[in-house]
C-alpha cells in the first residue's frame, strides 16, 4: 500500500513544474474552505458489521491550492452479536484533525492559473474517539475439564486514538460543488485500555485488531475566497 | 488523472473487503509436555540425559476422559484448567506405577475479538510429582499460549 503510494507521488511530482502563481494573486493565502459529507462512511460501516451506523462530515481550508487543513467529526454506533453469543455495543462521536497536499499543483503546462480546481492529494490525520461499551456474554471453555463460563466487561469513557494515511482527489462539479474520493489506512495507535483487544470496535477507526482500509466518496461545498473568485471570473 | 482514477477504484476494492465473521487465529492453548530420561552410558562412564519415547497413558485428575491411551510419545500437549488455578494429571508408562503431576498455575483472561471470543493464557507457577517413576518436572517456559511449545520437561528415573 505505502509502496503504491510512493509510486503514485512519485509519478505525479515528476509530471508537474513547479508552482508560478503571479505575485498579484498572493494577498491572500487563504482561497477557500470547503464542507463535505461522506456518502460512503454508512456503507462502508455496514460492510465491515450490519450492526454498524455511521456518519461523517468535515470542512476543510485551502491554503495556496496546496495546503489543506481538515477536520472531520462524526458518530458511529455499533450492536453486532457474534456466532458465539458475544455482544459487543458502542456509541460515541468521533474526530480527526490532518491535513491535505495537494500532489498535482495549481497550474497548468503554461503557468497560467489552473481555474479547474481537481487535484489529487496525501494526507495523513490524527483520530480520537471517547466510548462507552458494552462487551457482553463472551464465552470461555474447556471441553475436556467440562468448564465454561460468560465473561462481560463494560466501560465509560474510554478513549482510542489512532493515525491515518489517506490518498484521494477532489474535482469540481459544477457552482462550486465538489466531490472528493479517498482512500485510507488507518493504525491504532494507543488506548486508555490495558488490553486495547476490548474495544473491539472503535467509532471513526473501525475493528480494533490490526490496521483497516476504508473508503470515503464526499459530496459537498467549496467557497472561493473573493479573490479566487475574481479570479475565475477572468 | 485517470490513471489516479483507476488507482483510487483500485484501492477502494481493497478497502471493501471486510470480516466474515470467522475467527482464524488458532485456539488451542495447551502446556507442552517433552520425556526425558537419564541412562548410564559405559563409553563415556557417566550419566546421559536424552529424549525418550514411552507408551503412555494419560488422563485428568479425577477426569474420566483419557487424553492419550497407550500412545508412544516422546511429547505431548496437556489442557490446564481455565477457571481454577491447579490442574493434575496422571501419567502411566507402559505397564509401570503411575504418577500425578500438578501444576500450580495462573489464569489471565485475554478478549481477542468478538469472532474469536476469549483465550485463558497460563502462567505457570510450581508444580510436583509423585515420584514411583518420575525424577522430577522442570518448568522450560513459564507462559502458557494459543502457541505450540513446549513448557515442561519430564525426567524419568534411571533405568535400572
Amino acid at each position: 500500500m505505502f509502496a503504491l503510494l510512493v509510486c503514485v507521488t512519485g509519478v505525479v511530482f515528476a509530471q508537474n513544474e513547479a508552482i508560478k502563481v503571479p505575485q498579484d494573486t498572493m494577498k491572500s493565502s487563504l482561497y477557500g474552505y470547503s464542507a463535505h459529507l461522506d456518502i460512503a462512511a454508512p456503507i462502508m460501516g455496514l460492510a465491515v458489521d450490519p450492526g454498524v451506523i455511521t456518519g461523517e462530515v468535515s470542512v476543510d481550508l485551502n491554503f495556496l491550492n496546496r495546503f489543506f487543513p481538515i477536520i472531520e467529526l462524526g458518530y458511529a454506533s455499533i450492536n453486532s452479536q457474534a456466532a458465539n453469543g458475544s455482544t459487543y455495543s458502542a456509541k460515541a462521536p468521533f474526530g480527526r484533525l490532518g491535513v491535505n497536499f495537494n500532489i498535482l499543483g495549481s497550474t497548468d503546462k503554461e503557468a497560467d492559473l489552473n481555474l479547474n480546481r481537481n487535484y489529487a492529494y496525501l494526507g495523513v490525520r490524527y483520530g480520537m474517539s471517547v466510548v462507552n461499551y458494552e462487551l457482553t456474554n463472551v464465552p470461555i471453555t474447556n471441553a475436556y475439564w467440562n468448564e465454561s463460563q460468560l465473561l462481560s466487561w463494560r466501560g465509560k469513557n474510554s478513549y482510542a486514538g489512532w493515525g491515518e494515511v489517506v490518498a484521494g482527489i477532489r474535482v469540481d462539479m459544477v457552482q462550486g460543488f465538489t466531490m472528493g474520493w479517498s482512500v485510507r489506512m488507518k493504525l491504532f495507535l494507543h488506548s486508555s485500555l490495558d488490553d486495547k483487544q476490548e474495544l473491539w470496535y472503535v467509532p471513526g477507526y473501525g475493528n480494533s485488531s490490526g490496521n483497516t482500509f476504508t473508503l470515503n466518496y464526499t459530496l459537498g461545498y467549496t467557497y472561493y475566497t473573493k479573490a479566487e473568485r475574481s479570479k475565475l471570473k477572468k | 488523472m485517470t490513471y489516479l482514477l483507476l488507482i483510487c477504484l483500485l484501492l477502494s476494492v481493497v478497502a471493501c473487503t471486510s470480516s466474515d465473521g470467522e475467527c482464524r487465529k488458532n485456539r488451542v492453548v495447551v502446556m507442552g509436555v517433552s520425556l526425558y530420561k537419564t541412562v548410564f552410558d559405559a563409553d563415556e562412564e557417566a550419566f546421559v540425559t536424552s529424549s525418550t519415547t514411552e507408551t503412555m497413558t494419560i488422563t485428568g485428575l479425577d477426569n474420566d476422559s483419557i487424553l492419550y491411551n497407550e500412545q508412544s510419545l516422546s511429547s505431548f500437549d496437556l489442557p490446564l484448567r481455565v477457571l481454577k488455578p491447579t490442574s493434575s494429571f496422571v501419567l502411566q508408562r507402559g505397564i509401570l506405577g503411575a504418577d500425578t503431576i500438578v501444576i500450580f498455575h495462573e489464569n489471565t483472561n485475554n478478549f481477542i475479538s468478538l469472532e474469536c471470543g476469549c483465550f485463558v493464557y497460563h502462567t505457570i507457577k510450581e508444580t510436583f510429582t509423585t515420584t514411583h517413576q518420575i525424577d522430577s518436572l522442570v518448568i522450560e517456559n513459564t507462559y502458557v499460549q494459543n502457541v505450540s511449545e513446549n513448557h515442561l520437561r519430564i525426567y524419568y528415573h534411571v533405568n535400572e
